[in-house]
């Protein structure tokens, strides 16, 4: 590319450099990673239609989740086929199956979009800080990632829970708690190699201070990283969360994915009442996977090696 | 002469290795006065970056000064705890580093990033620092469009223009150019230069120009300090150290670089040898094993750096032969035959 800086007669005006490629700005930069990656962009579509479930679902659910409808002669709907008015059929109990799904659509991506935050704000500081600093900072913080990293989940979380009170909310503690040791260690091998770059040592000679160097300077430049971990983090935040509820340790009160799944279980009629278990096992594959896709797209831009060459 | 804006008196700095220390520069002192150029030249590894950066105190992790002052404006710098370093750099003592190419930030703005020391170090609004940051790409000749651009969008020889533009930011009164332009072909250098130089002389700064290219210290320099193996060898304004050098590794150097008097088919004579490891402290000369005109005495004895003419320092035991030793110096076998 021409260099501005030609020397030109004096008195002449400042030649002009030509229009160098223009930064994607805005909406596109945001685009880029979807371009011509059919799954990826079928799976926004699929995540667009789940986040407007989620957010509209107390208007969208054409029942309160837990009423039990009654027949004229006074009997429960118990296990109907799936009807003009029970889209999804209904449970044993003669609720909603329809009405369960959407609200527990809700539920699904809160819990999946905060744990995955949570993780990554942990396994962000835990990564820049330990990177960073090095030595007896950076053993002490990867050790405790170690052990973190070894805690099989399932059985912790059981135990927790039955230690602790059964509401969602600890649910999403104890994911955070045992998920964020690979962001950490992702980050901080990015971290080793960024702290050592002459932009770093440039950002030091001008004076900037430790923390303006890790946050201004490194902890941009680990985003994409943090970010595609992020949103595999909100894949495995959603079945986790939905293992955990199908096995009975989730809160009772909620209608989640997993709690769905588990009325069916524990109702044992598995064989019979098909539309009462597949929407929900459906919608929690089809999400997730859909995470996973966008993950990709994202990761194919933070690591572009992963291209197809 | 003017006043003495840096004096470094006696400075040694070690780095800490698993087989001990390596003593990088040991009892360097230089000065650099108000509105000068001084020239730091040596080969690679011979310490002139670690004394550039003991300057400003930003060094790895496993240095430290291990003795002497670094003073400047009068003030000794070494004892400084880090924040009161911190106000010091770029707003006194600004750095284009070594490897300016990269010394961008690749996830920000190039604007963003000069205006941002402008905004830390001065207390500017981001309106003023705005307007500077155009100023000072108007300087180095860049269009200040290009402020909007990210640092791959420029070339290399813009990004290192770009550098000096924020190494000037905030008026500094010393500026040290470690090795500013080897990254560059030769006509971006010369590009690069002359506008460091113009910008220098406008904002009346000093300078330490830290490189081993004997063109750029012939034709920018005041005055020239050589090194070797972390000790100072030759001190002197810029006209007697190329018009009569006196200590034989600055006529080694000399010989090592092309010039446009000499016919130009000769083949250029290089010092054979390597510099020595500098665990411990070697005996003698540290240029004796390399030296052609070495005596017995030079083995044993460490030369110190003594006058040898009106602001013409040098470290030789062997100044007063230094006539006949320039004239064999230019002839190739000198340097082939007495070497290791």
């Amino acid at each position: 590319m021409a260099d501005a800086g030609t020397p030109s007669p004096p008195g002449a005006a400042a030649p002009r450099a030509p229009a160098p490629p223009r930064a994607l700005r805005g909406w596109r930069r945001l685009w880029q990673p979807f371009a011509g990656r059919h799954l990826a962009i079928a799976s926004l579509v699929v995540l667009a239609v789940f986040v407007f479930v989620g957010v509209f679902a107390p208007w969208l659910a054409p029942h309160e989740p837990l009423e039990k409808h009654y027949q004229d002669d006074g009997r429960l709907m118990r296990l109907l086929t799936p009807t003009g008015d029970f889209w999804f059929g209904t449970t044993l109990y003669a609720r909603d199956v329809f009405s369960q799904v959407i609200i527990g659509t809700r539920s699904a991506l809160v819990v999946g979009v905060i744990t995955a935050a949570a993780m990554t704000l942990i396994g962000l500081n835990v990564g820049l800080v330990a990177g960073y600093f090095g030595g007896w900072v950076d053993s002490f913080l990867m050790r405790t990632t170690d052990v973190v990293f070894g805690v099989p989940l399932l059985p912790f979380a059981i135990v927790a829970l039955s230690l602790l009170d059964r509401s969602t909310w600890w649910i999403i503690a104890l994911m955070a708690m045992l998920f964020w040791p690979i962001t950490a260690r992702v980050v901080r091998s990015q971290v080793l190699s960024l702290r050592e770059r002459p932009f770093i040592d440039a950002a030091r000679i001008s004076g900037a201070g430790h923390l303006r160097i890790l946050y201004r300077h490194i902890a941009p430049n680990v985003m994409p990283q943090a970010f595609v971990h992020g949103v595999f983090g909100v894949a495995w935040a959603i079945t986790t969360e939905a293992s955990i509820n199908f096995l009975g340790f989730g809160d009772p009160y909620t209608v989640s994915w997993g709690t769905i799944i588990y009325d069916v279980f524990t109702s044992m009629v598995s064989f019979k009442a098909w539309w009462w278990f597949v929407p929900p096992g459906l919608c929690i594959i089809i999400v997730t996977t859909a995470f996973y896709f966008i993950g990709q797209a994202f990761e194919e831009v933070a690591n572009p090696r992963l291209r197809e060459r | 002469m003017s006043e003495a804006l840096l004096e470094v008196r006696n400075l040694s700095v070690g780095y800490r290795i698993g087989a001990g220390t390596v003593h990088a520069i040991d009892d360097v002192s230089f000065t650099v006065h108000e509105g000068e150029t001084l020239g730091l030249v040596g080969e690679s590894g011979c310490g002139k970056t670690t004394a550039g950066r003991a300057v400003i105190k930003v060094m790895p992790a496993n240095a430290s000064i291990t003795g002497g002052e670094v003073r400047y404006r009068g003030r000794d710098l070494v004892p400084l705890s880090n924040e009161e370093m911190r106000a010091i750099r770029w707003n006194e003592i600004a750095v284009i580093p070594q490897s300016a190419m990269n010394a961008l930030n690749p996830v920000y703005r190039v604007g963003r990033q000069i205006e941002e020391v402008i905004v830390q170090q001065d207390g500017a609004s981001p309106a003023e620092a705005r307007a500077r940051a155009e100023e000072l790409f108007r300087l180095v000749k860049i269009d200040p469009g290009r402020l909007a651009h990210y640092p791959h969008q420029f070339s290399g020889g813009m990004r290192q223009r770009a550098l000096v533009a924020m190494a000037l930011a905030l008026n500094p009164a010393l500026l040290i150019a470690d090795e500013p332009t080897t990254a560059l072909d030769v006509v971006s250098q010369d590009r690069v230069f002359t506008r460091v130089r113009a910008l220098q002389k406008r904002l009346g700064a000093s300078m330490l120009l830290i490189t081993h290219d004997m063109g750029l210290v012939a034709e920018n320099c005041d005055r020239v300090a050589v090194m070797y193996a972390g000790r100072i060898v030759e001190q002197a304004d810029t006209r007697t150290l190329f018009g009569a050098p006196v200590h034989p590794y600055t006529l080694g150097l000399k010989n090592a670089f092309p010039s446009t008097t000499r016919p130009k088919d000769e083949a250029l004579i290089s010092i054979a040898g390597a510099p020595p490891v500098l665990l411990e402290a070697p005996r003698g000369c540290r240029f004796a094993p390399r030296c052609p005109f070495a005596t017995p005495r030079c083995r044993d004895e460490d030369p110190a750096l003594r006058p040898v003419g009106p602001g013409h320092h040098a470290a030789c035991h062997h100044t007063a032969l230094a006539g006949e030793m320039r004239a064999r110096a230019v002839l190739s076998e000198t340097w082939t035959a007495g070497a290791p």
